[in-house]
């Protein structure tokens, strides 16, 4: 039957790796434990469990999982990769029944979701800066460092407990130092970042979590979690692909998970769980080659050409977004691609060559996709995107400083974005000084504005506004730069302090330079799909900026500084007793003397207290000051007694 | 701590140090100069070294080729492209190149507006051309930048800076291709030198400015840690001048310094500052003491201080030094016939430096600020000679004003005779009250008036002495301060009212900043003449001594403050006034005023300026010629010098009048003043 064709090209692939043999022991094992389980319920169903116990495809049919890369070449000789790894498991996230047994679902991360109740987790880790301008869109797009945000279910009661857990827990699992995203780097976004996947009603205002560590360092120690989550790790299939060496020599490096409640199917009447992994990579493939030439194949860019899919995957695809070579005269495909789709997206025509990577090694060869310019002196030009951004600091000294927004839109129509800004609370903004331009003329804006609290938690600004069309829209506030306590600073103080970056979402008419696809499915391939919806879309759209780097006023560390200090502090300390002790000057006094009225007076009132007065003192100390006839009275009383 | 404190002990100094003043006064300023002008014999400097050990210098391999032969390529691509162009910029061609290249490049327009008004200039317009190299693995939040100016083939003034475009196109390449930077490099070449370099920075940064105003940039980078300027001519460069001086006196980082000497060093290429050629053994402390090496040095080093004194950059570099990034200029001086530094090693050399500076984890903060140059490797850290410049003018001011109230004490005395036992006591306070004086010389201001205040209320008590005080205390010295402060006032803003009041008479403006100048500055020659009281028989009736005791203590402030951001300036105009304003006093020997009013006017801020004007006009070939050459000299000092503080925030010419003019007019009353004679 079509099964045992399968299990043939399954175990054709496998056989060389002992890895998948355990991998397809794992599995059956499960499914094994699932038949027990089964078998407790009733007898009959015993049976049935036997007979799915010798057809997995079909007790298997809730877990599926594609593999995709898109490739899409960009202007000035720079390539894109985009792998994504979905999984869509046919089982409701708000199940307590669900994370009970896992398939290709990964199991460490399905305990998290179910401990935290966590409803939807978007992660990137990200080296690098996107440049949209020049590249584009991404299909995920991420800042530089690392970002976090999370949706809560409505049942779980403490959000806040429950989000300091969780990015302890994720943090675990991905060996990034996530667990640094305490509340005074943690918002609650009020309009942006509002749930991507389905969901069953309104979703209470106060479950999200939002925060981004704009330092943090993405490197192979995050790539090996990140990758052990596949069904077929990198030992088969496209992330044999995956060159560590590579991705992190390339100039934009982005490590993206993203689990999300989506529709099981087109009615919508059951849920499923969404996993995508994705994985980008921007080369610049002029400047690695030896002989400065923009052409590419898979083996120059991730050091291998592809020998295998992961069979698990129910589609494995690798597709070439063709879109800028129009009539084929700016570049060539090697070898021809198995099918080339042309869609239309909103007003834009989208080209993408495909090659069915199953089918292609079936027939017995190892890919290595390859494009050729025709002419390697006229590459592609860079095409603006609808809406891009630029961010940076303004101002110099290290009192006061700013922050300037310039967002672009070059569409001929106006745009309503929502604009959201997370600052540290030491860069104290001065809301006051906030104003949004264009051209020099104030733009009305809708605003939610959270002031800071010192070393609790950041300031929260988000704006909404109309960026008019064709034209440069300002978003400028200034701040002034807080004196941290000098425990607070980092061991390289005058480095200065990272700022994370901006976030622009909006609903784009337009699918200029766009790649994601649509709302619906995660996967690369529906975007082939047309839906009926699909007349007059629009394009949900996130951007961010860049991040920012502001010096604070920094105390000097170094070591001369220090001795300063304590030999101020020394001899601050030493000077005041000793100065005191040599300049006062020892008198012996007469105690025959004729006495001072005060101290006459003591002795009565010693006298008269305890009879006897006591053994007067032999030497007294005297003050030495201007020669007063007053001054034998300030002897000391103490000094008196003993 | 009064109390406990031994009060004859310390009157005793006290009258030690009012009986010797004049004496203690000479001594320590010819001490203070001699101290600080022996600061650049070999052995009471140090060697510079790294304090920042993350720049690593040297420690790189060299990663270009041999030969540069891109650069080669470009010069004589250049040299072509200026040719047929003698008297423009080659902006284009350099963006042309850029793109090529595959760096993002930008252009920025941007024009500056005449600070005055005048009939002659029009708005200057220029383009600065820019190229970012993207660091592959950073997120763009650090900058270098490499800078060039850019000038056309026919400008006279200046040396071409072909050289310097060249290889930053051959550089650029070059770096494109190489995966560790962590930090973006910028390439800019700006048009029109410093105003270019300005608007660029201006726009890069976001900060208004009234009279450059340039085109918002279409991209940046982080903030900038570090920028380094070209001056390289097309061909022939003998030796390399590093340029320091910032604007406002304002230095690098002694690292960055260190770091472009050392790898000149490496390089076998020769470094000099300011021209001046120096000796290994000074450098390598090997019998670099001897006098010869001495008088190299002491030249450097006061070379080195005229410029930081001017307050104007001697490179493009020092406007990068305004926005606190640490930057230097690399000057190749062009000699023809003889041995030259081919382009592979300047090549080198500015590699060596931008991987360094790639190297650095944090902002330059380790190494010094302020510091003076005797010669490119040895360094002497100035804060420490604060003390020489400060302490002589402040205890110059300190004895002074000792002294005057010595002098008010025993008029006093003399005058209430016979008052016994209070009297004493009185002065006991007021002996008291200069000696706190004494202790806090520099920011006691206040204090000292109120000190003088209690003095003279104390006096003022005294019934006996009430008629001959008439013009006494601090209410009669206002009148003077406040006046003196308005012309300060007056000519430091005046210049720039006068040149939009005045009806448009069509001189150049130098002329007309150099005559507005001078209007002010003779109408303030006669203050004290009509500020003589009409009552009192032409008699300007002030308390002199108080006048002086003010006017020094101003003096001192002035220089001490000026001291902490420009050691040079403070240090020259410590030298040239102290001596004089230290002596002036009434007198009622005419020919000993006469005297004094002419020393006075010589170190008057205008005189000043001439006597700048002629130094730096100083060989020609007759007096006469020497005379007007210093009196161009002078005109465009000060011309530059107002324009710089309206295009560039200088400060030099509002130190010079806003500061230094009202404390010098202050003096100038002095010998005006009448004193009855003995």
């Amino acid at each position: 039957m079509n099964n045992t064709g399968k299990w043939n090209s399954l175990y054709r692939v496998i056989t060389p790796s002992s890895h998948f043999r355990k991998l397809f022991r794992d599995s059956l094992l499960n499914e094994s434990f699932t038949m027990a389980a089964y078998c407790c319920m009733n007898v009959k169903s015993f049976l049935l469990s036997l007979i799915l116990l010798f057809t997995p495809s079909s007790a298997v049919g809730r877990d599926e999982f594609t593999e995709e890369l898109m490739i899409k070449p960009l202007s000035g000789g720079f390539v894109y990769s985009h792998f994504q790894f979905t999984t869509k498991w046919n089982a409701s996230i708000h199940d307590s029944k669900t994370f009970t047994h896992f398939h290709l679902f990964p199991k460490s991360l399905g305990e998290v979701l179910k401990q935290y109740g966590v409803q939807e987790l978007h992660l990137s880790q990200t080296q690098g800066l996107w440049r949209h301008k020049l590249w584009g869109y991404p299909v995920h797009d991420a800042p530089p460092g690392a970002e976090l945000w999370v949706w809560f279910k409505p049942s779980v009661k403490d959000v806040n407990s429950a989000w300091t857990d969780l990015v302890n827990a994720v943090s675990g699992l991905f060996c990034s130092s996530l667990n640094f995203l305490d509340s005074k780097s943690t918002v609650i976004p009020r309009r942006n970042f509002q749930p991507l996947g389905v969901t069953s009603g309104p979703v209470p205002r106060y479950s999200v979590r939002y925060g981004a560590l704009p330092k943090e360092i993405v490197c192979t120690e995050n790539l090996t979690p990140w990758k052990k989550l596949l069904p077929c790790d990198s030992k088969a299939g496209l992330s044999t692909l995956f060159n560590a060496f590579l991705f992190h020599d390339a100039n934009y490096h982005s490590l993206g998970l993203h689990i999300r409640p989506v529709c099981a199917d087109e009615s919508c009447t059951e849920e499923a769980i969404e996993l995508t992994q994705s994985l980008s990579v921007v080369t610049d493939v002029i400047s690695t080659s030896l002989i400065g030439s923009p052409n590419w194949q898979l083996k120059s860019l991730f050091g291998n050409h592809l020998a295998s899919y992961c069979p698990l995957a129910t589609k494995s695809l690798i597709m070439v977004d063709i879109t800028s070579n129009k009539n084929d005269t700016l570049f060539k495909l090697t070898p021809e691609p198995s099918i080339t789709h042309t869609v239309f997206r909103g007003q834009q025509e989208h080209s993408y060559a495909t090659y069915d990577v199953r089918s292609m090694l079936q027939s017995g060869r190892a890919i290595n996709v390859g494009l050729t310019y025709s002419n390697n002196q006229k590459l592609i030009e860079a095409t603006p995107p609808p809406i891009h951004a630029h961010r940076f600091i303004t101002g110099h000294g290290l009192e006061d400083g700013g922050v300037s927004c310039l967002i672009s839109n070059t569409m001929p129509t106006n745009q309503t974005i929502s604009y959201m800004d997370v600052l540290p609370w030491f860069t104290r903004v001065k809301f006051s000084s906030l104003q949004v331009t264009n051209n020099g003329v104030n733009v009305p804006y809708k605003t939610f504005y959270l002031p800071a609290k010192d070393r609790v938690r950041p300031h929260q600004l988000e704006l909404t506004f109309t960026l008019w069309a064709k034209s440069v829209t300002k978003v400028h506030f200034t701040f002034t730069r807080a004196f941290l306590k000098w425990t607070e600073y980092p061991p390289d103080a005058h480095h200065g302090f990272h700022i994370g970056a901006a976030s622009i979402t909006a609903n784009i008419p337009s699918s200029l330079e766009y790649t994601a696809p649509g709302q619906t499915s995660s996967q690369l391939s529906s975007i082939f799909t047309k839906k009926p919806s699909d007349d007059n879309p629009r394009f949900f759209l996130r951007i961010h900026t860049e991040t920012l780097l502001v010096s604070l006023p920094t105390p000097d560390f170094s070591m001369p500084y220090n001795v300063i200090c304590l030999t101020c502090t020394v001899v601050a300390i030493a000077f005041g007793s000793i100065h005191n002790l040599t300049t006062r000057r020892f008198i012996q006094l007469d105690p025959l003397k004729k006495k001072g009225l005060l101290s006459k007076l003591k002795a009565l009132v010693a006298k008269l207290r305890g009879g006897q007065p006591e053994t007067k003192p032999t030497s007294e100390t005297q003050q030495d000051s201007v020669s007063d006839k007053k001054t034998e009275d300030l002897v000391d009383e103490g000094e008196e007694r003993s | 701590m009064g109390i406990l404190t031994d009060e004859t002990q310390r009157n005793r100094l006290i009258s030690l140090l009012v009986k010797y003043c004049n004496k203690l006064c000479a001594l320590l300023y010819v001490v203070g100069l001699i101290g600080f002008l022996a600061q650049a014999y070999q052995p009471l400097n140090a060697g510079t070294y790294f304090s920042e050990n993350a720049l690593l210098p040297g420690l790189v391999e060299t990663e270009l080729p041999n030969t540069l032969l891109s650069a080669l390529t470009y010069r004589s691509e250049l040299e072509e492209a200026m040719k047929k162009e003698l008297s423009s910029s080659p902006n284009k061609w350099v963006y042309e190149k850029f793109k090529n290249i595959g760096l993002e490049t930008y252009a920025q327009n941007f024009s500056v507006i005449y600070p005055f008004r005048s009939f002659n200039k029009k708005v200057v317009s220029g383009e600065n051309v820019y190229a970012i190299l993207r660091a592959r693995r950073a997120a763009s939040t650090e900058a270098l930048v490499l800078s060039v100016p850019l000038r056309p083939l026919n400008d006279k003034d200046n040396t071409g800076t072909g050289g310097g475009i060249a290889l930053a196109l051959g550089l650029a390449q070059e770096f494109k291709r190489k995966p560790y930077w962590s930090k973006d490099i910028i390439f800019l070449f700006t048009e029109f030198d410093h105003l270019g370099a300005m608007a660029w920075l201006d726009s890069y940064h976001q900060t208004e400015s009234k009279f450059i105003v340039g085109n918002d940039l279409e991209a940046r980078s982080g903030p900038i840690i570090a920028a380094l300027n070209l001056e390289l001519p097309l061909n022939n460069v003998k030796y390399f001048n590093v340029k320091v001086e910032g604007l406002n006196g304002q230095l690098p980082n002694l690292d960055l310094v260190n770091l472009v000497v050392r790898l000149c060093r490496r390089e076998r290429a020769q470094v000099r500052l300011h021209n001046c050629l120096e000796d290994k053994s000074y450098i390598y402390s090997e019998n670099g003491d001897s006098f010869d090496d001495y008088k190299k040095a002491l030249t450097t080093m006061l070379k080195m201080m005229w410029h930081q004194a001017s307050g104007t950059p001697t490179g493009n570099h020092g406007w990068f030094q305004k926005f606190h990034i640490e930057s230097v200029t690399l000057e190749g001086v062009v000699k023809k016939r003889s041995y030259t530094i081919d382009i592979n090693t300047t090549a080198r050399i500015i590699e060596g430096v931008f991987r360094s500076l790639n190297n650095l984890l944090e902002r330059f903060h380790q190494s010094f600020f302020f510091y003076l140059l005797p010669s490119t490797s040895r360094y002497k850290y100035s804060l420490t000679w604060y003390g020489i410049t400060l302490w002589v003018s402040a205890n110059e001011s300190s004895k002074e004003v000792k002294s005057e109230g010595n002098e008010e004490k025993s008029e006093k005395v003399a005058s209430a005779e016979g008052q016994g036992d209070e009297q004493s006591s009185t002065e006991e306070k007021t002996k008291e009250k200069t000696e706190e004086e004494n202790i806090e010389t520099a920011e006691c201001i206040p204090e000292v008036s109120q000190d003088v205040n209690v003095i003279k209320k104390e006096t003022v008590t005294d019934d006996a002495v009430e008629e001959s005080l008439a013009g006494k205390g601090l209410i009669s010295i206002v009148p003077v301060m406040l006046v003196a402060m308005m012309l300060g006032w007056m000519a430091s803003q005046g210049p720039e009212l006068l040149t939009h009041i005045m009806p448009n008479f069509r001189i150049q403006t130098e002329d007309m900043l150099l005559f507005s100048l001078l209007a002010i500055f003779m109408s303030a020659l006669a203050y004290p003449k009509l500020m003589k009281n009409k009552g009192s028989s032409n008699i300007l009736s002030l308390d002199w001594q108080l006048l002086k005791s003010v006017a020094l203590i101003l003096q001192t402030l002035t220089f001490a403050s000026l001291a902490l951001f420009n050691i040079s300036l403070s240090f020259f105009l410590t030298a040239v006034m102290v001596p004089v304003t230290v002596v002036v006093r009434p007198s009622a020997n005419k020919c000993f005023r006469w005297l004094q009013m002419f020393a006075l006017l010589l170190i008057s801020p205008l005189s000043l300026m001439y006597i700048v004007g002629l130094i730096s006009s100083w060989p020609k070939s007759s007096a006469f010629e020497l005379f007007l050459s210093a009196y161009d000299s002078c005109k465009l000092l000060i011309y530059l010098g107002v324009t710089d503080t309206h295009l560039f925030n200088a400060w030099t010419e509002t130190v010079m009048t806003a500061c230094i003019f009202p404390v010098w007019l202050l003096f100038w009353a002095l010998p005006w003043i009448d004193v009855p004679s003995p």
